[in-house]
């Protein structure tokens, strides 16, 4: 069924990563990948992968779900490492391992794709924990405006973009239930989504893209109507319900992420193991 | 005679994942040829599962559904089959009008049935008289006609498949008094005409009264209580058990009775209710 597909689902609990102001959690994602770029040395790699479970553990997101997360991207981070492996410029002193024809297998080339893998996972583990399953929709969009908030003062519709985000993350879940329920009723009719050419598989999708257009359309215009019906104006004046406010605790993360990178530094100048 | 039965059927939503959640649990229903079955319920009682059940559009996680005393799952090739012969007409069938005309939308089906182009018109043009549209409609865009002629011309588009058993979910929601009449007369109609079967999913206890043979309630995932309109509905105390309503002219005579009047509760209709009132009248010394 579509209804089962992950859309970067939001995990409501109650937990300390939830309970971070959603600005605070857009930067310290994006300090979290900066720190997991600079690590070089083996025990640097281990550091990573033991904040990434550090995280799981602290947002108590079963880990079971963050590995079907994982799941899709299975290939390409297969691909990523057989690539990593054959395309290993040799530095000198590298052990040979292996070599046939043209292609030589290094030591040091294994090791290169083994951490390009975990850099992967850790980075996917890492905001998606920080973000997507921690931080409701809706939640992300009103941190993200009040981050862009400036920008305002140059004549960018931030509030309205924002807007646009909200109401059309709102509407997936949507129009994914009315996908299902057209198909099932196109279905019920005798339509076949799965056999056939691929000329006949697309023209089997005119009977659901178009009821789905004509009914998006509808909505959009309902919606628009209900907005203005209760004085919607734009962004200008409006205030708030819950007024976003850094606390201690949030400062006191960031400053947790941030650390990251002195540490992570540390290790690769008194720790140097493996470095490719 | 039983056209189509479900047999310990269980249908589960999201299984093995935190969200199971169990939509339909062991229901044993009989549906009889020629009869009008209502079933009833709230909403997320399992009706609507129910009826997707019935023309396999899901498929039940375990248990039978037999069509025709056919397993319809004993050759899952063939389902599409099936689908042709329980025609499922969806709540706001409106929605799913994409052609450029009617006539091409009601044609859909027995496209897909693999029906020759003379059938096929014939069909639609039956069809479509069943429902009540002028044929001049026909050339017409579906996006241009009324909510409710849509609603008819989306119901003849399942009708133009000549389903033995027509299973509607709430074909009369949204619609005004006298658009409801003529939709269930319309049905009723095409019922006699083509002896078929139909089975229609509502939680209006008002209608289904005033048009159904039999009536299954179902609540909570499983078949409450089933019968005959008079059995279910001599059973007012249980239905308002479960939290549903029973028609108001029952309501009536329930409170006359708590007041002390002698009247049977059992009717349903307005009429029944009417003669049953009239009999205190007649016999007024009775009364308290």
């Amino acid at each position: 069924m579509l209804k089962d597909i992950t859309l970067g689902q939001y995990f409501p609990l109650n937990s300390p990563i939830h309970r971070i102001d959603p600005r605070m959690k857009l930067i310290s994602a994006i300090v979290y990948i900066v720190a997991i770029f600079f690590a070089k040395s083996a025990i640097a790699y281990g550091f990573i992968l033991l904040t990434a479970i550090l995280l799981i553990l602290f947002s108590k997101i079963p880990i079971i779900t963050i590995l079907k997360s994982l799941k899709p991207l299975i290939i390409i981070i297969i691909i990523t490492g057989i690539i990593n492996i054959f395309w290993y410029q040799p530095k000198e002193g590298a052990h040979l391992l292996a070599s046939f024809w043209i292609i030589n297998i290094y030591l040091e080339g294994i090791i290169s794709a083994v951490y390009m893998l975990t850099r992967i996972a850790c980075i996917i583990i890492g905001t998606s924990v920080i973000l997507t399953y921690t931080t409701s929709p809706i939640a992300l969009t009103d941190g993200l405006e009040q981050m862009l908030a400036p920008l305002g003062k140059l004549h960018i519709p931030v509030h309205e973009f924002s807007m646009m985000m909200t109401i059309a993350m709102r509407f997936i879940p949507t129009i994914i239930e009315e996908t299902d329920k057209i198909m099932s009723a196109q279905k019920a009719r005798g339509s076949d989504f799965s056999s056939g050419n691929i000329i006949k598989r697309i023209k089997a999708l005119v009977p659901i893209l178009i009821p789905l257009f004509v009914s998006s359309f509808r909505r959009a215009d309902e919606l628009a109507t209900a907005m203005e019906c209760r004085c919607y104006r734009g962004g200008e004046g409006r205030t708030k319900m819950i007024k976003l406010r850094f606390r201690f605790t949030d400062f006191l993360w960031l400053f947790m992420v941030a650390s990251m990178i002195a540490i992570i530094i540390v290790i690769n100048i008194y720790l140097p193991f493996y470095i490719v | 005679m039983t056209v189509a039965e479900l047999k310990n059927a269980c249908y589960t939503y999201s299984k093995d994942t935190p969200f199971e959640k169990a939509a339909v649990n062991d229901v044993n229903v009989k549906f009889e040829q020629g009869k009008i079955t209502g079933i009833i319920g709230h909403t997320g009682s399992g009706k609507s599962t129910l009826s997707q059940l019935l023309n396999g559009l899901l498929k039940v996680s375990s248990g039978e559904v037999y069509v025709n005393d056919r397993n319809i799952w004993a050759e899952p090739k063939k389902i599409k089959e099936i689908r042709f012969k329980v025609g499922l007409v969806f709540q706001y069938p409106e929605y799913q009008l994409f052609d450029e005309t009617i006539r091409k939308d009601i044609s859909f089906g027995p496209k897909n049935m693999g029906l020759d182009q003379k059938e096929i018109d014939e069909r639609v043009i039956e069809s479509i008289r069943f429902v009540g549209l002028p044929e001049d409609i026909l050339d017409m865009s579906p996006f241009d006609i009324s909510g409710g002629q849509k609603r008819r011309a989306a119901i003849a588009g399942i009708m133009a498949m000549r389903p033995e058993i027509l299973v509607l979910d709430e074909p009369a929601a949204g619609l005004d008094p006298s658009g409801k009449k003529e939709i269930f007369d319309r049905l009723r109609k095409y019922k006699d005409d083509t002896d078929s079967t139909l089975i229609i999913i509502s939680h209006s206890m008002e209608d289904m009264a005033e048009f159904c043979d039999n009536i299954v309630v179902m609540s909570d995932s499983r078949v409450f209580l089933s019968g005959t309109v008079d059995e279910v509905f001599s059973h007012s105390k249980e239905l308002m058990s479960v939290g549903l309503t029973v028609p108001q002219a029952t309501q009536i005579l329930m409170e006359l009775k708590a007041m002390g009047y002698d009247v049977n509760t059992a009717a349903y209709t307005v009429d029944s209710a009417v003669s049953e009132i009239m009999k205190l009248f007649e016999g007024g010394d009775k009364g308290a």
